[in-house]
Formats: C-alpha cells, structure tokens, sequence
C-alpha cells in the first residue's frame, strides 16, 4: 500500500500532511516551514519559483507573480473579478488564462505547480515518492471548480483519490479525539478568499454533514484591499501632489504586503505603526493604524457571511441553541471582531481550539488515512452543496438532486421523444439555487438519441450521480434496447463574446436619441429618489448623528437642491454623488436599526419545526 | 420495489423516531460506505434514510408499499384556502425586493429596507400560520400512527391527504423562508 497525502490547496497557503503510526502529522519544508505560500513567480528566463521565494517576488515583481490563483479555479468568463490582480488575467473562447509576459497559463497549471511543490517538500522529507493526494477544496465549489481542482493534482503527477470539502476536513481534525461524541457542531471557515459554513451530526465516528453554505468569492483578500484603498486615501490626503503616481504595480504590491502584515498584527496589537520610506519623489509615509479603523473596514465584509450562517441553519433545521460547539478556522477568524461576530450569530463563544492554519489540512490527512485503511473508525458522509437539475421548457430549472442531499447519490430522470421520429434531444444540466435556468451555473449539455418510434415512444432514463468527491456522472439507459452509455457533458459554449458585442450594439443604438436631454431627467430622478429618502432617514435615525454630521448633512441637501434649479448636469452629478457618499454613516445606523429589529422578530418567531 | 423500512430493519408506519433512524444510519454507514466496503450498495441505504427522514415521502413510500401508491392526492379545503395568501404575499415580497437588490446608494437601499419591514412581519406571520398547520398535520399522523397497525383501508385516504397537505406546506414555507434569507442578505 502507498502512502496518501492529504493537502490543503489555500489561496494564501497551502500544507501537506500524511499518517504517521496511526496520526495525522504535517510535514515541513527544508526550512522546517510547514506553510507554503500559494504564491508562483515567473521570472523573464528560466523555470518558475513556488512558495516562499515566490511570495518575495511579489511586491519585487507583482506582474509576474501569480497569487489567490484558487480565485479562478473553474471560473468563467465573467466571473473573474480580473480587475483586482495585479497580473493579466485574460478572458476569451470560453476560457480564464493568466498571461505573464508572453507566456501564457491556465489556473490549473498554476495551480499544479504549487502541488507539485508541496510534493516535492513531502517527498524530500520523507525520503519515497508520494503519488496518491486527498486535495481540498471549498465546500461551496461548484462541478466546474472541483474538476479544475482534481485536474490540477492529476497535471502534478498526483492519483486524486478524492476531493474534500474544507470545512468537512476540519470536522474530522476536532472530532478525531472524540469519536466517542454525539453532538452537532458549527464549523466557520474563513480563509483568504472563501467562506464557508458546514453543520455536522458526529454519531461515534461517523460525522455526517447536514448541511453547507459559503460564498467562493469573500475572504480576507477582501480586506486587504479596503486597507489598501483606506491608506491610498491617507497617503493622498497628505500628499496630493502625487495623487497620480501612486497607481504603479509595485508601489500596490507594497501596500498590499504592508495592509496584510498589519491585519495579521492588528489581531493581538489595538494598533500598529505603517511606514512606507519610499513613496515617488522622495517623499515618506507613517501612519498609526488603530484596530478600530481596521474594523469599521471589515465589518461589513465579515457580516457578509451572516445570511450563509442562517442559511445553513435553515437547511438543517436547527437552531443555534441546538449546537453543542461552532469550530473556527481560516485564518481570518484569528481577528477578535470575527470572532465575536460568531459569538453573536450562534449565540455562544466559538471553539478554538483548531489552529485555524492547519486543521483543514490535517482533516484531509485523516481522509486520506480512512481511504488507505489506516483509520477504520471513521466514516465521512458529506454533501453537495447545489442543487443539480436540467432546464426545462420555459427556461425554469428542475432540480433533481436538491443541495445538501448526502454524496455519493443518484437520481434518475425519464425522457422521451416530443414528435414522431425524433432522433434526439439536448438536455442542459444546471447547479445552482436560482429558479430560473439562466441564473444558473450551466454545466453542460449532452444529448440523447431516440429510436424512430411514435410520439411519446421512445424511453430514455437518465441518471445523475454525484460521486464522493462531489463531482457529477451522467449515465443514459435506452429502456427498449437496455444500452446503456456514460454521456460527456458538452461544456458550455461561451456566448459571452458575442452577448457582450450584442449588448454594445443596442447601447450604441439608443446612444445618441436626445442624451443631454436623458441623462438630465436621469440625474434628476436619482436627486428626486435621495432627498426624500435622506429626510426619511433623518427622522428615524437621525437623533443618532453628531451635530456636525447632521449639518454636513443638510448642507449636502440644500447643493442638491440648488443644483436642480441650476439646471447644470454636471453640477447636479457632482452634488448627489456627494450626498450619496455623505449618507453613508446615515445609511449604516439605518441599516443596523434594520437588523436590530430583523433579530427581535426572528428570537419571537418559534424554533424551525420539522421533517427532519 | 424496494421496501426502505426493511433497510434498516424497521416496520412500516407512518411515523418513525428521527433519532433512532439517525443511529441506525450512522450506524449501517460504518460498514455500507464506499470507503471502507467494496460492494456494499451506500447510494440505497442513503436513498432509505432520505426517503424515511421526510414525513411526505415516508407516507408516500408506505402508501406505495400497501399498494395505493395511486390514491389521488388532493390537497383538504383547509389548505386550499392558503393558495390565495401565500402567492399574494409572495408577489408582494417579490416586488419590493426587486428594486432592492438592484439598488447601490447606501441611503435609499436603507430607507427602503425600512420600507419592507412591515412586507417582511407580513411574510413571517403567514409562515407562522402554515408552520401551526404543519404541526397540527404532524400530530394527526402521529394519531394515526398510535392506532398502527390499523385497518388500512379507512386510514389510506387520510394518510394521501396528510402527504399531499404537507408536500404544499412545505414548499411554500421553502419559498418564503428562501424569501426571508434573501432580504436579510441585503441587511
């Protein structure tokens, strides 16, 4: 029997880990370093450099260094946020590929590198070669992104022997000493780029998932960047003069370095000192970050997770008294305001006992251990996150395998022929939550093949498996011939290109009927939505405002006002994109007073009630 | 067709105790899971335990079971009468969140947020109303259950109705409680 590895493919970093007599041990580099950055830097001649040397490179060379790679696994055109990297990231014939200089790479590429590295480290280590991977993933990844994510361990020279969901893999890390619990736990995964959220059932070993829910685009990068933009601001409201060299890669490879380091410190320290020595034309920078600015930054970044939270307590059934622990990890959740976030949301202190950097790699190592033998007492059962189903006539999703049913599982679905002679039928398979065919995740398509019968004649089952690695298999059954054929999703054909020329045709069309005259009336009906809307605020919450900032305030409105009367656009979008900004405080009391009253109706209404 | 009570050694009834089919779940997946058994048929246990954890398809399978999988399912008046509020209701939510979601400006997003409080109690009370009527369904079966085993052909009618009551219940409550999670995204 060979030896499985377990690994933790991160945005930020990634482990590798492996059974050793019996536990779960993560293995060290050279270094003796067990993290490695998730980082590859391409230099202008020669191979590419992995991990911490990469990492170096990354304010030295931001161009040519490829980070949060995990960010595009799977993703399509469209879906990319392409605009936040430093690097090239190119859209085109359906496809997401990172150009660095005139090369050009896939993310899967990237990514293989960096699980060839971790390879390389674990195979070093241990002296023998490794070649069999447990890798995880988000649980919230969809089909496309699990692929990507098993083709990038197999392009490392890596047998995939499964996919695990991350939250799922730390599950195992808090109840492998415990297999002897029942009870129901929350697990809160914060990382660098994705949040999820997973509810278990541990029954003496047996750790069943009841249900998951996350967002694979919402994580601590998020906040770097806000820091980034906060000290932008800082640095140009000191120095104005270079408002427009501060724009350069390197110099937002730097802040990008200095705003991390600073989260990372502000979790232990209320605040910390920022320097930067070079800033263009021999100017200089300092500045003393409090915690709290920090805070007001990623308060509204961490409430995001909220609705996933109560998501998945619904799906479960399960109210947050009914859970016995609610697990951190990510290493976002080191931050004391996440923190007590969770402690809000389920109503008790969060368990912390996990390092929040290792226990998702650890887990994949004790996954690895069950698949190798090694560990018979454990038994994983997991879900897929999305609903799987096929769009039907009307454009209307079916859902065929609701989200959070238990994988490995199969559903079957009968079709036949609409006319007489019909030779076949494509069928679109969806993921997704959304009623509708088009707000859905396309899959794919395939087709199936009917005899030349009567109308309505024709038989073909068609089932769909989800296997344990969460990732789909299509099987077709002609009932009268009882063939049977695996069918290939047909990936989906890329319309974006022309959509997106579509949509500039019909702009282009209405572009030049009366503009001054339409974007006058535009403007003028957001002035008309504001004022209103300000005065109303100003009622309910504006006892709430210092007087200073009410008046700022009033004077903001009256320039509205006075601008409508002047009848100049510019003025006009000047003054209500001021007041927009100005009412942003107004608009948070409102919302928390939303949300203050959303929590008392919610603490009336009685425990879900179920069929569970 | 496969009988999912006999999965897991059990009887069939209408009702069954959710955690003594969670223990015998975990308890048959130990040795039925792919990981640690080659031929052992995982996907039908699953399939049982789904089929026995939700009230609808345990009455539905056990209707199957006795025969009368073809009892025509209509939904009682006192259901019906729900149809009206709930799509009302619904529409309603709909509308108002629409432009919502659309919305960027932080001032007037809140002001309408404000706005759709009393949309959202709306919504709340009428789920409240339909959970009540679920629990009142959930306690009928257990009635039946009580008198089990019973001369099936006077309690087959009700057992259709049961299920096709709370199949309705149910979707809607999904509905709106989907509807409830999307406006609290927008908080």
């Amino acid at each position: 029997m060979t030896d499985i590895v377990g690994i933790d493919l991160g945005t930020t970093n990634s482990l590798i880990g492996i059974m050793d007599s019996g536990f779960p041990i993560i293995l060290a580099d050279k270094e003796g370093l067990r993290l490695t950055p998730s980082v590859v830097h391409y230099p202008a001649s020669g191979e590419p450099v992995v991990g911490r040397t990469a990492a170096r490179m990354r304010v030295i060379a931001p161009e040519r260094t490829i980070f949060s790679v995990k960010r595009l696994m799977g993703r399509r055109p469209g879906e990319t946020d392409k605009d936040t990297f430093p690097f090239s990231v190119a859209e085109a014939q359906g496809k997401v590929s990172i150009s660095v200089g005139e090369k050009s790479t896939t993310p899967e590429e990237v990514s293989s590198l960096i699980l060839r590295k971790l390879k390389t480290n674990a195979e070093q280590g241990l002296g023998r070669s490794v070649d069999r991977a447990v890798i995880t993933v988000p649980a919230y990844f969809n089909d496309l992104q699990r692929q990507a994510t098993k083709r990038a361990g197999e392009m490392a020279g890596f047998a995939v022997e499964r996919i695990i969901n991350e939250p799922t893999a730390a599950a195992l890390a808090y109840g492998l000493d415990r297999l002897k619990d029942r009870s129901k736990i929350a697990v809160y995964d914060l990382g660098g780029g994705t949040f999820d959220i997973s509810i278990l059932e541990l029954n003496e070993g047996v750790f069943r998932v009841l249900s998951t829910n996350g967002n694979t685009r919402l994580g601590g990068d998020d906040i770097d960047r806000e820091l980034v933009r906060l000290l932008e601001e800082r640095i140009t409201a000191r120095h104005p003069e270079i408002r427009n060299d501060l724009k350069t890669a390197a110099l937002l490879a730097q802040l990008r370095e200095l705003a991390h380091d600073a989260k990372l410190r502000l979790s232990e320290e209320p605040a910390v000192q920022i320097d930067i020595p070079f800033l263009p034309g021999n100017r200089r920078f300092g500045y003393l970050l409090a915690r709290r600015e920090l805070e007001a930054l990623a308060r509204p970044i961490i409430r995001r997770t909220r609705s996933h939270c109560l998501r998945s307590m619904d799906d479960a059934k399960l109210s947050p008294h009914d859970l016995d622990e609610v697990i951190l990890v990510g290493g976002v959740t080191r931050m004391p305001l996440v923190r007590q976030f969770v402690a809000e949301i389920f109503q008790r202190l969060p368990n912390t006992s996990q390092n929040p950097d290792e226990a998702v790699a650890v887990g994949a190592t004790i996954q690895a251990g069950i698949l190798s033998g090694d560990i018979q007492s454990i038994v994983l059962l997991d879900v897929t996150p999305l609903s799987l189903g096929i769009e039907t006539f009307g454009g209307l999703m079916n859902v065929i395998i609701p989200r959070n049913s238990t994988i490995p599982c199969k559903a079957g679905e009968m079709f036949t022929n609409a006319v007489a002679n019909q030779k076949s039928m494509w069928i679109k398979v969806l993921q997704g939550e959304r009623e509708l065919a088009k707000d859905n995740w396309e899959l794919g398509s395939f087709e199936i093949e009917f005899a030349r019968v009567p109308k309505g004649v024709a038989r073909v089952g068609v089932q769909f498996e989800i296997d344990a690695n969460g990732i789909l298999h299509v099987l077709a059954r002609d009932t009268s011939t009882g063939r049977e054929r695996v069918l290939d999703l047909t990936s989906a054909v890329d319309v974006s290109d022309e959509t997106v020329e579509k949509m500039i045709a019909e702009s282009l069309d209405h572009a030049f009927d009366d503009m001054a005259e339409r974007v006058w009336t535009e403007t003028a009906i957001k002035s008309n939505e504001l004022l209103p809307a300000v005065k109303s605020a100003l009622t309910l919450v504006g006892d709430q405002l210092t007087d200073r900032n009410r008046e700022e305030i009033e004077r903001l409105v009256s320039a509205v006002t006075e601008a409508l009367e002047s009848k100049d656009i510019q003025k006009l979008k000047a003054a209500n994109a001021a007041l927009d900004e100005g009412t942003q405080h107004l608009a948070t009391l409102l919302i928390d007073r939303a949300m203050a009253e959303a929590e008392k109706r919610r603490a009336q209404r009685p425990p879900p009630t179920g069929s569970r | 067709m496969t009988d999912f009570f006999s999965v897991f050694g059990l009887q069939p009834r209408p009702v069954i105790d959710t955690a003594v089919l969670n223990d015998l779940f975990a308890t048959r997946s130990k040795t039925a899971h792919p990981d640690h058994a080659v031929n052992a048929d995982f996907v039908e246990l699953n399939e049982a335990f789904r089929t026995l954890s939700d009230p609808v398809r345990r009455v539905g399978h056990l209707l199957a079971l006795i025969g009368n999988a073809n009892l025509a399912e209509k939904t009682s008046p006192e259901i019906n009468r729900w149809f009206g509020p709930v799509a009302t209701i619904v529409q309603k939510f709909d509308r108002a969140l629409q432009p919502l979601a659309r919305e960027n400006r932080a001032l007037i997003r809140a002001v309408k947020i404000e706005e759709m409080q009393s949309i959202v109690s709306e919504l709340d009370e009428v789920s409240g109303y339909l959970s009540t009527e679920q629990e009142r369904l959930l306690r009928e079966l257990v009635d039946i259950d009580e008198r089990w085993p019973t001369n099936m052909a006077s309690v087959q009618p009700s057992l259709a109705r049961i299920a096709a009551d709370l199949r309705f219940i149910q979707k809607w409550l999904a509905q709106m409680g989907e509807r409830r999670l999307r406006f609290e995204e927008l908080l």
